[in-house]
């Protein structure tokens, strides 16, 4: 299983905590941020990005490193940031201004690629569809938007639409507070919750209202099960209520329809809710700076995080100062840079080095016609490489026998390259006889000679 | 050796000591002997790879015959003696036999002993290279082994220095290797992409000659098809020597610029001024200065006309253009830049010139000029296509600034494009652009497609008048008739009554290969956007296409597949491989949630089962796949959210789509696509949206939805009949105005499939599924009621049946579009 990380910040000055799920021991701590609910985003694990509520005139969005608890690269939007979201490749990040605007930067280079007018007051919760090809956002004047990425970009489509977003709902009365999707592409369903005690199930595909359900208390957080057939939401009574979603609905609870338990310790308002990967494991921050994990199967509590900050004022003397409420928590896969230094799986060593992060987003765009949006492709680590590689030489020289067998000029030339020096060989052999034989011949030659010579003297001396 | 001395078995280690001395003895020429039969050497390695001869590696832990291990290791030893020696034979065909052995030694042996001592086999092997050998066929040898040599040694992660040092050698004599003219070039080629690829800083040294000599050989026009690959290949690896982001985003600066050039030349007269313009306006920035040029050649040597004849232009082109695709795909250590704006604006300037020459100006170019260039032209778009490909690919979510740039490219060249390879690309194209960019695309390109693959699949429309009986999409497409269901029932007739259209499918001018990418990308489109709210207008077309495809596919038999296979190593695709892709995009039509139940799921189920009898086929093996998937759909596990009684605005049995697609799609209308639903109120009324929000919440707490109704109904009397008053439009479809029997023939098949469903059946719930059957029913009469503007009767009925319903309030909660239902007592 896969280590995974909590991630939690809150309003007061409380930092970033960051647990780790399974064991529940604590990572850095990042320093400075007070987010505003939704402001706290994973750039695709990367880095941590914040939006910060203390700017009042203009706004601040922090970004933070995994392996140092200082701020990295500090930006300074136009106007007060309150949502932002963060495609899955981490390629955009997307930030919604109390004015009402959407700002979208690209991360590798900061810079802002659109800004439009979204909604009539501040915008309040930012969601990337499941296949990321749809943005929904969530205002203070209670309405739900659905912009498809593809139409922000082109402007000559706008012109001819009229509008830019694909949806606007507008049944919630009061300021919305959180929106998640469920999966698949267009049929995926959005539910939103809203001040006015009511959560509403939408459908992409159709654009429509599918369900309605009423809670006894102000949800202000949301959570959906991954298979979907219900979600959990948190109320400021601080019950996590369980809502169905595909079961015919009954009223014989205390709740209302549809509404089929709660999990509840007694605590105070839930602010914010993250299923952990396994779908079993939901993360609840609370108002009183605790984070709680239950376990949707057994409805239990099985690990309480302590979100507050311990602050040393005598040496003896530690004091726990109440932290805000927990607004935001998120559960991710654990990013290489946590993972200890002993540690010596490779994975660990290879995010040491250190990648500096992109630079701050920027307040004004400064695209133009002109100016090369170019795309920036990370390297994707080949592990397969080993495993690939492919040896040639039988294969070449099955090729090369076969040109043997057949005749082919390459082989007719080494042929004849052979028989060449076979040739030269034998001419030398030839050689080499003729040579032994005219030795032979003349040893012969001379023996016969002397012998008779010899004989010539025997004869001659007998 | 004792002529008794068994092995036990045929894994037995000591098999494989004797096996490999037999075969060094017998069938491995020596220094005397000759090499008599080069068949033998391929024996030869067939036997080391099945027995593993010299892998010296053991299956079980049998240390107890260390004998034995020894005997194997000394034989082992004997034949890289052998090879060793061979390779130093001045008999060429000798000297071949080992280096070729080598390499198979290589890729076998040990990892210690290929540690200790490939060294001493590389130095051997190089000795052949530097000075080069006589034979081109040692030559080769020596390159593919050494390549092999290089790749086993990359396996070791602690080798990499030693690795770099050794190919360092290789580079002088390779790129010289690669300037001749014969055949010694594909591997020192071959070659030269293994060491960028495994050891690429140990050509950082050379990388201006390296880059010169692979651009010289690239722009010579004397390679084929594969060296050319392999060229571009070693192009993209070469910016991987040095490592950083800047040299991979210069090379494809230069590899634009050239290219720009070369097209600056070529394409005069054939394109207008400005496009040239621009293109060098958008790749040298005023002001800015231009990269050095690619591969030291300067922009004269590279278009100038004396020194290099003009029929080079065109391939040049082509070769540059196959190394930005390959620059594209090739993967990079570090983060690359790429300029994609620059690359959609050369694919673009390719695409867009089809050799044509504009009416107006006075032809500056000779017919062989043009002909030249249209014979290079197919190439370079396809080129230009898999450039499309490479950045849809790799830019991923990147792509969304650029993304109407490149869906008005692709609708575009759809248009033009007549050569089924090209269409293939570009079926692929679109393809991969629905996958990456998600449901956002489909609503763009979706119409595109359907009329793009519809044109393809057509089987008889391009046969014209040669087969008049056989015309299964003619009558159900070509004229949109009032009468929906007639049509389909006219097309079931047709296809089975009609045994000709087999043979003039065969004959079908469309090839195969096109008609699979187009079930490919037709199915993606299911996958990804089926569902979308605005598919209305062509998810039925494709569902009406896809049952007629597959029911004829699937007409004559199913196709034997294996049956050619092997004798065509790269066959085109068959007739079952047709079948298989037009079951597929079936399935996804069954599959992806429309507004109606999937109305052709028992042609189709019938279509799986019979496919599932040819076990032992891919046919058989994805119908029971499909089957598989299908049971969730007759038998879901729970009840949907989405109420299907919505669905009014669908027409039933989604044959009319031409009525509803010319309404809803034409271009003066446009904006009718993106307010579906409730957004109805959003562009035209800002204000009053805001003003009765309160009511709306109001209402909504009770249980009923009346704002959404309302805005549903609206749509509906704006889509079907424009010149109607919404005045018409009252909540209930006329019940007075049903057409005979057809409302009742789905009102009978929809009711069947409610009881199939088996749990979950209380009372509630049936009334729910047949509010559903008798909106769905009445969504279909409301079409034909819109347009003979009389729809008020219905209306009382409907408030009736609200009234009837209104007391219970959880029942009006799940059913929320009441006022469209229709009593039950008007349709019997």
């Amino acid at each position: 299983m896969e280590d995974e990380v909590v991630i939690a910040s809150s309003s007061t000055e409380a930092g970033i905590g960051c647990w780790h799920l399974r064991s529940g021991a604590e990572h850095l701590r990042y320093r400075s941020c007070a987010s505003p609910s939704h402001g706290l985003v994973s750039v695709a694990g990367r880095f941590l990005v914040s939006s910060q509520l203390r700017d009042s005139s203009s706004g601040s969005v922090l970004s933070w490193s995994w392996n140092k608890p200082q701020i990295e690269v500090k930006s300074f939007p136009a106007e007060a940031i309150n949502p932002l979201a963060c495609n899955s490749d981490g390629t955009y990040i997307v930030g919604g201004g109390v004015s009402g605007d959407i700002y979208l930067w690209e991360v590798a280079t900061g810079r802002l690629l659109k800004k439009w007018h979204g909604h009539y007051r501040a915008v309040t919760c930012l969601v990337f569809s499941n296949d990321q090809s749809l943005l929904i956002s969530g205002a203070e004047d209670g309405s739900v938007r659905v912009w498809s990425l593809l139409m922000i970009f082109d402007e000559e489509r706008q012109q001819r639409s009229g509008h830019l977003y694909e949806y606007s709902f507008s049944e919630h009365a009061l300021p919305v507070t959180d929106i998640v999707t469920g999966y698949g592409g267009c049929n995926a369903i959005i539910i939103s919750a809203s001040q006015d005690r009511t959560c509403k199930v939408w459908s992409l595909a159709r654009g429509t209202l599918l369900r309605n359900i009423v809670f006894p208390s102000m949800i202000d957080a949301i959570a959906l099960d991954p298979g979907e057939h219900v979600f959990y939401a948190g109320g400021r009574d601080g019950k996590i209520y369980i809502a169905e979603l595909n079961a015919q609905g009954t009223s014989n609870n205390n709740y209302g329809l549809h509404i089929i338990g709660t999990l509840s310790d007694q605590g105070k308002g839930i602010c914010s809710l993250a299923f952990a990967l396994d779908g079993s494991q939901l993360v609840a921050g609370s108002e009183d700076g605790m984070v709680r994990v239950w376990d949707t199967k057994t409805h239990n509590i099985i690990r309480v995080f302590k979100h507050a900050k311990s602050i040393c004022f005598f040496p003896n003397l530690l004091v726990l100062v109440s932290s805000g409420p927990v607004n935001n928590v998120l559960v991710i896969r654990q990013p290489p840079a946590l993972y200890p230094r002993t540690a010596a799986n490779n994975q660990g060593s290879m995010a040491r080095r250190h990648v500096p992060l992109p630079p701050p987003l920027e307040k004004y765009t400064s695209i133009d016609e002109h100016s090369e949006l170019n795309a920036f492709i990370t390297p994707q680590p080949n592990c397969d490489r080993l495993y690939d590689a492919t040896y040639t030489t039988v294969h070449s020289m099955n090729n090369q026998i076969n040109e043997l067998q057949h005749g082919s000029s390459g082989a007719s030339e080494m042929e004849m390259e052979r028989l060449k020096l076979d040739c030269k060989r034998s001419m030398q052999m030839v050689e080499q006889w003729k040579k032994m034989y005219e030795n032979l011949h003349q040893f012969c030659v001379g023996e016969l000679l002397n012998g008779e010579a010899d004989d010539a003297n025997l004869t001659l001396t007998s | 050796m004792a002529a008794f001395d068994h092995i036990q078995s045929m894994n037995d280690v000591a098999l494989k000591a004797r096996l490999l001395r037999s075969l060094i003895k017998e069938r491995i020429p020596d220094e005397k002997q000759q090499l008599r039969n080069p068949l033998e050497l391929s024996h030869v390695v067939s036997a080391i790879k099945t027995h593993q001869l010299i892998s010296e590696r053991l299956l079980q832990s049998d240390d107890d015959n260390k004998k034995l291990i020894e005997k194997w290791k000394s034989a082992v030893d004997s034949w890289i003696e052998r090879l060793l020696l061979l390779a130093s034979s001045n008999m060429p065909d000798k000297c071949w036999a080992g280096i070729s052995l080598l390499g198979v030694t290589c890729e076998e042996c040990s990892s210690e002993r290929f540690l200790a001592s490939y060294s001493v086999w590389f130095q051997k092997l190089l000795s052949h290279l530097q000075p080069p050998a006589e034979s081109h066929f040692v030559k080769a040898a020596c390159c593919v082994t050494i390549s092999d040599l290089l790749t086993r040694l990359s396996g070791y992660p602690n080798m990499k220095k030693d690795g770099t040092s050794h190919a360092a050698k290789l580079v002088q004599p390779v790129l010289k290797l690669m300037q001749e003219d014969s055949s010694d070039a594909e591997g020192a080629v071959s070659l030269l992409c293994t060491i960028l690829s495994f050891f690429p800083s140990s050509v950082q040294k050379n990388y201006d000659s390296a880059e010169a000599a692979i651009v010289t050989k690239l722009m010579s026009g004397k390679c084929n098809a594969n060296m050319l690959k392999k060229l571009a290949l070693c192009l993209s690896l070469l910016p991987k020597s040095r490592g950083d982001e800047d040299s991979w985003s210069l090379m494809m600066q230069k590899i634009l610029l050239a290219i720009n050039l070369l097209l600056n030349d070529s394409f005069q007269g054939l394109e207008e001024e400005t496009t040239t313009k621009e293109a060098m306006r958008a790749l040298v920035p005023p002001g800015k200065d231009p990269p050095p040029p690619l591969g030291g050649l300067t922009i004269l040597d590279i278009s100038n006309k004396a020194t290099r004849p003009e029929r080079l232009f065109m391939p040049s082109i082509s070769a540059l253009l196959l190394c930005c695709s390959t620059m594209l795909k090739t993967s990079y250590p570090v983060q690359i830049n790429v300029p994609v704006r620059s690359l959609l604006m050369l694919a673009g300037r390719v695409l867009m010139v089809d050799g044509s020459l504009p009416h107006t100006l006075y032809p500056i170019m000779t017919a062989m000029q043009q002909e030249c260039i249209c014979a290079e032209l197919p190439l370079q778009h396809s080129y230009s296509l898999d450039i499309l490909c490479g950045v849809v690919k790799e830019a991923r979510s990147q792509l969304f600034p650029h993304a109407a740039h490149i869906i008005r490219l692709v609708t575009e060249y759809f248009k033009r494009c007549a050569f089924p390879e090209l269409r293939i690309k570009v079926y692929a194209l679109v393809k991969l652009m629905l996958m990456s960019m998600g449901v956002g695309v489909t609503m763009y390109i979706a119409e595109d497609i359907v009329s793009n693959a519809s044109a393809d699949l057509d089987s008889v429309g391009d046969l014209g008048g040669e087969s008049s009986s056989g015309s299964v999409l003619k009558t159900s497409e070509a004229v949109p008739q009032p009468m929906q269901k007639k049509r389909k029932h006219d097309m079931t007739i047709t296809s089975s009554g009609n045994q000709s259209q087999t043979t003039s499918l065969h004959n079908n001018p469309a090839p195969i290969s096109v008609r699979i990418a187009a079930l490919e990308a037709l199915e993606t489109l299911l996958t990804v956007g089926g569902g979308a709210s605005r598919s209305g207008g062509w998810r039925s077309k494709v569902d009406v296409l896809l049952i007629t495809v597959s029911t004829d596919a699937c007409k004559g038999g199913w196709a034997k597949q294996e049956t050619y296979a092997y004798t065509l190593p790269d066959s085109k695709p068959s007739w079952a491989d047709f079948q298989l892709a037009s079951l597929r995009a079936l399935l996804a039509s069954l599959l992806s949630p429309g507004r109606i139940r999937p109305p052709y799921l028992a042609e189709g189920l019938e279509l799986f089962r019979r496919g599932m009898r040819e076990t032992g086929t891919k046919v058989a093996d994805f119908c029971a796949h499909a089957l598989l998937t299908l049971e969730v759909l007759i038998h879901p596990r729970t009840l949907p959210l989405i109420d299907i009684a919505s669905s009014f605005e669908y027409p039933v049995n989604g044959v009319n789509d031409g009525f509803m697609g010319n309404d809803t799609y034409s271009g003066a209308k446009k904006h009718h696509l993106y307010s579906g639903g409730t957004s109805r109120n959003g562009p035209e009324y800002p204000e009053s949206e805001e003003d009765d929000l309160y009511e709306k919440w109001v209402n909504d707490g009770d249980g009923s939805n009346p704002p959404v109704t309302e805005q549903e109904n609206n749509m509906v009397v704006e889509k079907t009949s424009p010149p109607a008053e919404p005045l018409v439009s009252i909540e209930g479809p006329s019940g007075s105005k049903a057409p005979e029997d057809k409302g009742k023939g789905i009102l009978v098949e929809e009711v069947d499939k409610v009881s199939e469903i088996p749990s979950q059946t209380d009372d509630r719930h049936a009334t729910d599924m047949e509010t559903e059957v008798a909106a769905a029913t009445g969504g279909d009469l409301e079409m034909a009621a819109g347009r003979s503007f009389a729809a008020v009767s219905g209306s009382e009925g409907g408030k009736e049946l609200m009234f009837a319903l209104g007391d219970d309030d959880k029942l009006m909660d799940e059913i929320p579009d009441i006022v469209d239902v229709e009593p039950d007592s008007d349709e019997e």
